[in-house]
């Protein structure tokens, strides 16, 4: 078990979290560029100096920093894996050497043979790493770190400049890997997709502190507020006055509305069609509700609507934020 | 690029017509040797000396080490025959140095060691310069990896920091190779004995005139430019497989 506490200023605002990673579990910190997600991995894998606070790896102090105590475990004796988004193979060493890199007297065990088939890098072992494909890099930069069997496994954004095909396979090998080898994974990005896919835990990271904490279903069910609704892709935010419900605001994903001709039973807005796009195969549709507020359903039946069309919004599990009405009117 | 080659060709066609190969002999030899043998001295202390101090400053962790590299440039700046004439006050026999060493037998004027003194003067700045950027260009990401990977500093600088710095090492080391084996400002002040080649062609061209000066230029250029030129086609090579 990872447990990290930490308060590390930056620039802007100072990082300031305290989560915790279990044994053979992932926890997916998601967050926008720039939120302070590399810092905390940094900071925890050893690379930059602790400012306050404190980093436990089961009972062991990785670093502690306080009035009467600084304590700084240099990065190589901490055993944490760390792979960023660049793999940052060795670029004088092939694929088995840096595979086998920091293994006693760099040979292979059946454990690391293991690894390589799971991981299928039997074919290029001898390849140099620069004619391997992003997604065979990342492969290896994965390999190389479990070679050393680490207790928890950094990830810094590792598959966000692969192209969708390469992302998908690996997000499916580290879920296979993480059951398979039992591992604890700190993994942070910015893809809610990756996240929501890959996480046990969930934690939302906004200018260095963690503004939620849960499973990706639950975190996606009950988002604590109207900032967490949206990094977590609620798209129309509605004065919950327009319906007679009283003060507040109510949050719509554009998945959980049904959009239909004519209305279906429970809670209906009419609204006019504005425009359309295709996200992720399906027609996106921006709507203009009542009062004009903007309203983004998906269009999952195939309406083949035009611009101008009137149709009907059933809203399926809105959420309501009782007392950010004046958010709501700004959003 | 024809402007820049016309004078290398000059020195060898004239080189080749003006003198024999015994003429050659009776006057390089000596000068050859001595060249050979000071620039060698003053490269290995460079590179013992040099090496890690270029990688102390490439960390560039302390403001000492940013202070030290700017300090640098000055000597890298400095006319040589303004770096011969403080080496004589600095090491010269009357001088605090000059007289310490002389206690311990080593003179700094007109000796071996002067000569070597005065090529390392001329020829460190450019090996430590090269030799930072040597060090700068390995990817700081790639020292954390090898970190994470559970290896200490110096495992890491032994098979990652040093093998991805030896193309850029080598150079530098070439390029002051080159201006070792061929300093002349400073040497001719502290050091006009023993004769190097530099000196030996100034002698040569003040005494014998332009002919006879030729063959040791010649002679100076094929030792001085070759170790640059295969460095510069090896890391080249090396370079490449990186992108």
């Amino acid at each position: 078990m990872l447990s990290i506490d930490i308060e590390q200023p930056r620039r802007l605002f100072t990082v300031n979290v305290r989560l915790t990673v279990p044994d053979d579990q992932i926890y997916c910190l998601f967050g926008a560029s720039g939120s302070g997600k590399s810092t905390i991995l940094s900071t925890t894998a050893g690379f930059e100096n602790l400012h306050r606070g404190r980093i436990h790896l089961n009972k062991q102090a990785l670093a502690v920093k306080n009035e009467n105590t600084h304590l700084h475990l240099p990065a190589w004796k901490r055993q944490l894996g760390y792979i960023a988004q660049s793999s940052h193979l060795f670029p004088h060493l092939n694929v088995l050497d840096n595979i086998v890199f920091a293994l006693p007297g760099r040979r292979l065990t059946a454990y690391t043979e293991h690894l390589i088939q799971t991981l299928d890098l039997q074919e290029f072992l001898r390849a140099p790493v620069q004619t391997l494909s992003g997604g065979q890099q990342q492969r290896v930069a994965l390999a190389r770190a479990l070679a050393v069997r680490p207790q928890v496994l950094l990830l810094d954004e590792p598959f966000s400049a692969l192209d969708q095909p390469a992302r998908w396979e690996l997000q499916d090998l580290l879920q296979r890997l993480n059951e398979e080898f039992q591992l604890s994974i700190l993994l942070v990005t910015h893809q809610l997709t990756e996240a929501q896919r890959l996480g046990n835990i969930m934690g939302i990271l906004e200018e260095g502190q963690i503004w939620q904490e849960a499973s990706p279903a639950q975190l996606f069910a009950t988002p604590k507020n109207i900032k967490v609704a949206k990094l977590l892709g609620y798209q129309s935010f509605l004065p919950a006055e327009y319906l007679g419900l009283g003060r507040g605001c109510l949050a719509l994903h554009p998945d959980r509305v049904l959009l239909g001709t004519f209305p279906h039973l429970g809670l209906v807005l009419r609204a006019q069609v504005d425009s359309w796009f295709l996200y992720e195969g399906r027609w996106r549709i921006n709507l203009l509700g009542p009062h004009s507020v903007r309203i983004q359903a998906t269009d999952t039946q195939g309406l083949n609507l035009s611009k101008g069309d009137v149709v009907f919004v059933t809203l399926l599990q809105p959420l309501v934020f009782p007392s950010e009405s004046f958010e709501c009117e700004r959003n | 690029m024809v402007f820049l080659l016309l004078p290398l060709f000059v020195l060898v066609t004239q080189s080749i017509g003006h003198s024999s190969f015994s003429e050659w002999q009776k006057g390089a030899l000596e000068p050859l040797k001595v060249s050979l043998a000071s620039s060698l001295t003053a490269m290995a202390i460079m590179v013992i000396g040099g090496t890690p101090l270029a990688w102390w400053i490439s960390q560039r962790r302390s403001a000492l080490a940013r202070f030290v590299e700017y300090l640098l440039t000055i000597p890298l700046l400095m006319p040589p025959l303004v770096v011969g004439l403080l080496l004589v006050f600095l090491y010269g026999p009357y001088s605090f140095l000059g007289i310490w060493m002389a206690k311990v037998g080593l003179s700094a004027s007109n000796s071996f060691f002067a000569l070597v003194l005065a090529e390392l003067y001329e020829a460190s700045p450019y090996y430590l310069f090269a030799a930072i950027s040597a060090f700068d260009s390995v990817d700081r990401a790639l020292i954390h990896t090898s970190y994470s990977l559970g290896l200490a500093p110096v495992a890491t600088f032994r098979r990652v920091t040093l093998p991805l710095a030896t193309p850029g090492l080598a150079v530098a080391f070439s390029m002051a190779w080159s201006r070792a084996i061929g300093a002349f400002g400073a040497v001719i002040i502290i050091a006009y004995y023993p004769r190097g080649l530099p000196v030996a062609i100034w002698v040569a061209l003040e005494e014998r005139g332009l002919p006879s000066a030729l063959p040791l230029a010649l002679t100076l250029m094929l030792i001085a430019l070759p170790l640059p030129l295969l460095s510069l086609l090896w890391r080249k090579n090396r370079v490449v497989y990186r992108h």
